[in-house]
């Protein structure tokens, strides 16, 4: 690289972060910085024709079908009241549990990110709801501020994800395949996000529980549990969430009488729209367990899911209405496809600048040839998202990070797929790190009263569970493996 | 919803204002959304009737793949318009609510002149592709050479019509924003 090019490369990087922070759509930064780029390179000819070329060869595309038809699956399964469903479902559920909402609060969010496939969109929308449902039953806004922007960031790994897909997109592994890596990583960091908020909640109940002194209920929604069955219940979740390990003594507390609460407690969750619950597992079922039997390819799956989802919607709204609940729908699809497709614009453009400048191979070289141990230049690489949660959201970090960390660590000897969760996941992450976490400014923008101190306070220890998960991700590349490895999708 | 990350401050707003277009733009922008909305639906019926057709009948039906794509083109980017006029955008505002009235007067224009520049070069430029694709002939590689001009010239139309809308929001905040000022002068001399 001549040093005329390295400046250009500078330039362009700020003319990017100077176009980003005038609050310029992120698509349209990118695809400025880098026409100016082009054009300082190789003149106004080359550099018109680059960012004219570019809506057409990003979108004429066979395989990104998948984009708009999952989201349009997803927005007719909102509309359909489908995610509202579960989201009661889960409160109905969780009610007796301790952080009961707080765990509710915590599906509603990563359901709602599966569907938008946006954790920032999710902390805007969820962030007051779910605050208030939180604090009304007696915990602190810190609990709040935690699970909503943790939450959030659940969406990417659980199907259907669209991070995921452009991950697959910009480095040519196989989508069908990394959708289904996503859901045992999801899955982990659930079960650990909710061991940690009931351990956050019992932190707080005991120390409430010495401030009232022995005997006296404190005012928390479901203070200490003196009754056997929802502490039995409590129990079981904590030995479910933990692993199993104790596993054994949780069947043992399962007293017939505990048995005859849950009945009890099921009742009320039928009139709760178990159908539209029941709804949910089926477009899941058509969508990705389409892709698992390798009998549809993902493309296929999207369409059957979204066609399932369109059906249900109907089937749920009085035909009057159906003209309205379809033409809404379609229209806010519309929109989430169009402004996906003007990001991924965007980085074309940038990244065929960063091509042009060799910045790309250059760096990939020089990285490969320090001859790193293999792990740390892994941790290297995801330690350099970190700072980039403050200027973009995850798909616009992945489309720009993914095509640089994917070469290097191929070369490094890590597997396509693999790595692919383990960044989205941690592209989330920086979504949430202090100081600079995007999501974290987005819930104090939303609930004015959280102050962002006390919000990055109440995220530090869902930070902790995702460098567990993060821990675990890459000691026991399994959880993500086994998945794609079991299943008939190529 | 889109979200338009930008820079924080502990600011965020959802702005969810509907800006008051002139009739006609405002109508061409749905209708574009609607247009893109069938455009949609015609993508899932046909791989849909595609995977039924190969399993009754043992074959694709011929050019899918291509249809497919040139539909996925046409009804990527129509829906851009409306999305930009129903401005369901996050921003984060990390510098602009410390600045002063006037720097903020400034950044209003600025942003408006980059989105008029970016909006002429992007018109041009995809009308000058869209008249080579139709001076070639060019069409797609499959069996059906499907011609590529209509889903070029839906994304001429497509770009067109976002920074019209882009474009004009921008101008009605800023001429809000000369009317604070305004209002703020008239004040400091009262």
């Amino acid at each position: 690289m001549t040093a005329t090019t390295a400046a250009v490369l500078v330039l362009v990087l700020l003319l990017f972060f100077g176009l980003l922070a005038i609050r310029l759509h992120v698509g349209l930064s990118l695809m400025s910085a880098a026409f100016v780029g082009v054009l300082l390179l190789r003149g106004t000819g080359a550099a018109t024709s680059t960012v004219a070329s570019m809506p057409f060869s990003t979108s004429a595309s066979y395989s990104l079908t998948i984009i708009p038809l999952f989201i349009l699956m997803g927005v007719f399964a909102v509309r359909a009241g489908l995610a509202q469903a579960g989201f009661d479902l889960a409160s109905a559920a969780l009610k007796r549990l301790p952080g009961g909402p707080a765990l509710a609060s915590l599906a509603g969010s990563g359901m709602f990110a599966a569907v938008t496939g946006s954790s920032v969109a999710t902390v805007a929308t969820m962030a007051r709801v779910s605050t208030d449902a939180i604090v009304k039953a007696g915990y602190g806004i810190k609990l709040a501020a935690g699970v909503v922007c943790a939450g959030g960031t659940l969406g990417v790994l659980i199907p259907p994800s669209i991070v995921l897909v452009l991950y697959g997109v910009v480095t040519e592994e196989s989508i069908g395949q990394l959708l289904l890596a996503g859901v045992g990583p999801g899955l982990l960091t659930i079960a650990v996000y909710a061991a940690t908020i009931v351990a956050l909640v019992s932190r707080q109940r005991r120390r409430q529980a010495r401030r009232h002194g022995d005997g006296s209920t404190p005012p928390v929604d479901g203070g200490p549990r003196t009754s056997p069955q929802p502490g039995s219940q409590s129990r079981r979740e904590e030995n479910r969430a933990i692993g199993g390990a104790g596993s054994g003594s949780g069947t043992a507390v399962l007293s017939p009488s505990s048995e005859g609460q849950g009945t009890a407690a099921a009742a009320p969750a039928t009139r709760l729209d178990l159908v539209g619950f029941l709804y949910l597992v089926v477009i899941f079922a058509v969508s990705i367990g389409t892709i698992y039997l390798g009998v549809a390819t993902p493309t296929e799956a999207a369409s059957f899911g979204a066609l399932a989802a369109m059906v249900i919607l109907l089937l749920r709204t009085r035909p009057p209405a159906w003209m309205r609940a379809v033409g809404e729908s379609l229209s806010e699809a519309v929109g989430l496809t169009a402004m996906t497709f003007l990001l991924m614009t965007g980085a074309g453009v940038f990244t065929y600048f960063l091509a042009l400048t060799g910045a790309s191979t250059e760096l990939v070289g020089w990285v490969l040839g320090a001859d790193l141990p293999p792990y740390l230049a892994l941790v290297l690489c995801l330690l350099l998202l970190l700072p980039l949660g403050m200027f973009l959201d995850g798909i616009s970090m992945i489309l720009i990070a993914a095509p640089l960390l994917h070469p290097i660590l191929v070369g490094y000897g890590f597997d396509g797929i693999w790595l692919g969760v383990l960044i989205v996941k941690v592209a989330e992450m920086a979504l949430v790190t202090p100081p600079v976490g995007m999501n974290a400014f987005v819930y104090s923008g939303a609930v004015r009263e959280a102050g962002l101190g006390r919000v990055f306070r109440g995220i530090v220890p869902f930070i902790l569970a995702d460098v567990v998960v993060v821990a675990l991700l890459i000691a026991f590349p399994d959880i993500t493996t086994w998945l794609p490895a079991v299943s008939s999708t190529q | 919803m889109s979200v338009s990350p930008t820079m924080p401050t502990g600011t965020a707003s959802v702005d969810h204002s509907e800006v008051a277009l002139p009739r006609p733009v405002a109508l061409v922008a749905r209708a574009m959304s609607v247009a893109a909305g069938v455009l949609l639906i015609a993508l899932i019926m046909l791989t849909v009737a595609d995977v039924v057709s190969r399993n009754l009948r043992d074959h694709s039906i011929v050019g899918a793949v291509d249809m497919s794509t040139m539909l996925l083109v046409a009804a990527a980017f129509l829906g851009l318009a409306s999305a930009e006029l129903d401005g369901k955008h996050v921003t984060v505002d990390l510098f602009e609510a410390r600045f002063a009235p006037r720097a903020r007067w400034a950044l209003s224009l600025l942003r408006a002149v980059i989105l008029l520049a970016l909006g002429v070069l992007l018109t041009w430029g995809l009308s000058e592709v869209l008249l080579s694709a139709l001076e070639r002939g060019e069409t797609t590689n499959d069996v059906l050479r499907l011609p590529t001009w209509p889903a070029k010239a839906v994304l001429v139309v497509s770009f067109l019509a976002y920074f019209v809308v882009a474009v004009w929001k921008e101008l009605r905040a800023h001429s809000e924003l000369t009317a604070d000022l305004a209002d703020e002068q008239s004040g400091d001399h009262r």
